[in-house]
C-alpha cells in the first residue's frame, strides 16, 4: 500500500465516507461531519499511521485533505497525486 | 496575566461529592451511532460521567462536599467568614446560592457570601477571590471555596460534541490562616472579545425572546437558543495554543519547572487537550491525575477533583501543587500550592437534594 492509499484508508476510516469523496473540496469549513471531536481522531490517526508527531500549528492549520498533504511532506511523508494508479 | 501571590494562609481541606448515577458512555450510543461514542471515548478520554438526579441542583453536591469537609477537619463553623459559591448552574435568579448554602450549612451572620459565575477557570479564580478578600479582611478567619456544576442541564441531548462530555460534581475547599504556611500563588487571565466561543445565549436578559424550540444550528447540532453552545472550533484553538503558552508563562514567572511540583491538577477538558499540554510543557505523564474517564469534565470542580479522586486515600505526604483551569470567558487561571495530602478527602456519593 502507498501512501495516497493509506492517507485515504485513515480518512476513510475516520469519515466512513467513499474514498472518492476525499478529494480538494473536502474541508473542515465544509464538511460538516469534520468537528474538533473528528479532528482529534483524524490527527491522531495520521500520527500513528506515519509514526510521526504534529506541531501545534500543523493540528490547527491541517484544514483540508489537500493541505494535509502538505503537512505530512513537511515531516517526510510524500504523497504523490498519481501514486494511486 | 495577572500575578498574585498570597501569605499566611494555608488549604486546610479540601472534598468532592458526585452524584451516585453514572452514565457509560455507551448509553449515548442510541443516539449518536456506536462508532461515533467510540471516537469520542478515544479522543475525549470519557468513559462515564455522572448525572445528578432532576431535583438534585449544583449547590446540593457543593453542600455535601462542604458538610463532608467540615466534619473531617472539625473546623468550628463560627470560623468561617467567607462563603464563595462557583457556578453557573445556580439555584434561583435572585438571591446568590451562597445565600442559601449559608443557611444551610448553618454559619453565622458575618460570613461573607457570594457567588461567581464562572465555569473551568472557576476553582482558581475563587480561590484568589477568597485569598484576596481574606488579605483585605483582618476579621476574616477562614473561608470556604465551594464550586458546583449541573452543566447537563443546559445541554442539547442531541448535541454529540458536548451531552457525553460533561459530567456533575461540587467540591469544598478550606483556607484557613497560617503565618508558617508556604504562600500561594495565583495567575489569572480573561479574554472577553470571545466571550460568544462558549455562550448559552438565552435565559437571562440579553436574549429574553429567544427560540425555546431545538432547530438545526449552522453547525449541523439541533439545540435551542437556551442550551449551551460550545464553538469546538475555537475552544480546541485556544485550548492547545493559548493554555499551553499560558502555563509555561506562569512556570517561568514564578521561577518553576516541572521539576517542582508534585502534581499537576490541570482541568480535565478532554484527555486529548491534557495531552497535548503535557507535551508543549513537558509534563511527566506520572504526574498528571487523569479523572475524566470516570467524570467527565466537571466544569469548576475539575483540579479539586482530580485531586480527591487520586490523593483522597493518601495520607503521610506533603504535595506540591500546579493547578489550572481554563474555559469560557474566555478564561484561564493558574496556581501554585503547597498542602499535606492527608487534608484531601475521597470523594463521596449522593443524591441528595435540599426540599425548602
Amino acid at each position: 500500500m502507498n501512501n495516497l492509499q493509506r492517507y485515504t484508508k485513515v480518512f476513510h476510516e475516520i469519515f466512513n465516507l467513499p474514498e472518492e469523496q476525499f478529494d480538494e473540496s473536502f474541508a473542515f469549513a465544509t464538511v460538516s461531519e469534520w468537528d474538533s471531536i473528528v479532528h482529534m481522531s483524524l490527527v491522531t490517526a495520521l500520527e500513528e499511521e506515519f509514526d510521526i508527531m504534529f506541531e501545534t500549528e500543523d493540528i490547527l492549520h491541517y484544514g483540508s485533505f489537500e493541505n494535509g498533504k502538505r503537512i505530512l511532506a513537511r515531516h517526510g511523508v510524500e504523497i504523490e497525486a498519481g501514486e494511486a494508479a | 496575566m495577572q500575578l498574585s501571590r498570597f501569605e499566611n494562609f494555608r488549604i486546610a481541606g479540601m472534598a468532592t461529592a458526585v452524584p451516585a448515577n453514572s452514565v457509560a458512555v455507551e448509553h449515548f450510543a442510541a443516539q449518536f451511532g456506536e462508532e461515533n461514542m467510540r471516537k469520542f471515548s478515544q479522543m475525549t478520554g470519557v468513559r462515564e460521567v455522572r448525572r445528578a438526579h432532576p431535583a438534585q441542583t449544583a449547590s446540593d453536591l457543593a453542600f455535601l462536599a462542604a458538610e463532608d469537609l467540615l466534619a473531617r477537619t472539625a473546623v468550628e463553623r463560627e470560623r468561617i467568614s467567607l462563603l464563595l459559591f462557583v457556578t453557573q448552574k445556580p439555584d434561583h435568579r435572585v438571591p446568590a446560592t451562597a445565600y442559601v448554602l449559608q443557611k444551610r450549612l448553618h454559619l453565622e451572620s458575618h460570613c461573607i457570601c457570594l457567588d461567581l459565575n464562572l465555569a473551568c477557570s472557576g476553582y482558581i479564580y475563587g480561590l484568589h477571590t477568597a485569598l484576596s478578600l481574606l488579605h483585605r479582611s483582618p476579621g476574616c478567619a477562614g473561608a470556604l471555596v465551594l464550586t458546583g456544576d449541573t452543566s447537563m442541564r443546559t445541554l442539547s441531548p442531541m448535541d454529540r460534541t458536548v451531552f457525553p462530555l460533561f459530567g456533575d460534581a461540587g467540591t469544598a475547599t478550606l483556607l484557613l490562616p497560617d503565618e508558617a504556611a508556604p504562600s500561594i500563588g495565583t495567575g489569572l487571565w480573561s479574554d472577553g472579545s470571545r466571550f460568544k466561543s462558549i455562550i448559552t445565549p438565552s435565559g437571562a436578559y440579553r436574549n429574553p425572546d429567544g427560540e425555546l424550540e431545538r432547530r438545526e444550528w449552522g453547525d449541523g447540532i439541533v439545540r435551542s437558543d437556551y442550551d449551551t453552545h460550545m464553538k469546538g472550533k475555537e475552544i480546541f484553538e485556544f485550548s492547545i495554543t493559548d493554555v499551553p503558552a499560558f502555563v509555561g508563562r506562569y512556570l517561568a514567572d514564578i521561577g518553576k519547572t516541572p521539576d517542582d511540583f508534585d502534581t499537576f491538577a490541570i482541568h480535565q477538558a478532554n484527555l486529548f487537550i491534557l495531552k497535548q499540554l503535557a507535551r508543549k510543557n513537558r509534563l511527566p505523564s506520572d504526574k498528571l491525575p487523569v479523572s475524566i474517564d470516570r467524570f467527565g469534565n466537571t466544569s469548576s470542580n475539575s483540579v479539586p477533583l482530580v485531586l480527591c479522586d487520586h490523593f483522597g486515600s493518601v495520607v503521610d505526604r506533603a504535595l506540591r501543587v500546579f493547578g489550572c483551569g481554563f474555559g469560557g470567558g474566555l478564561s484561564l487561571g493558574c496556581a501554585d500550592f503547597e498542602m499535606e495530602a492527608a487534608q484531601i478527602f475521597p470523594v463521596l456519593e449522593s443524591d441528595d437534594f435540599y426540599q425548602s
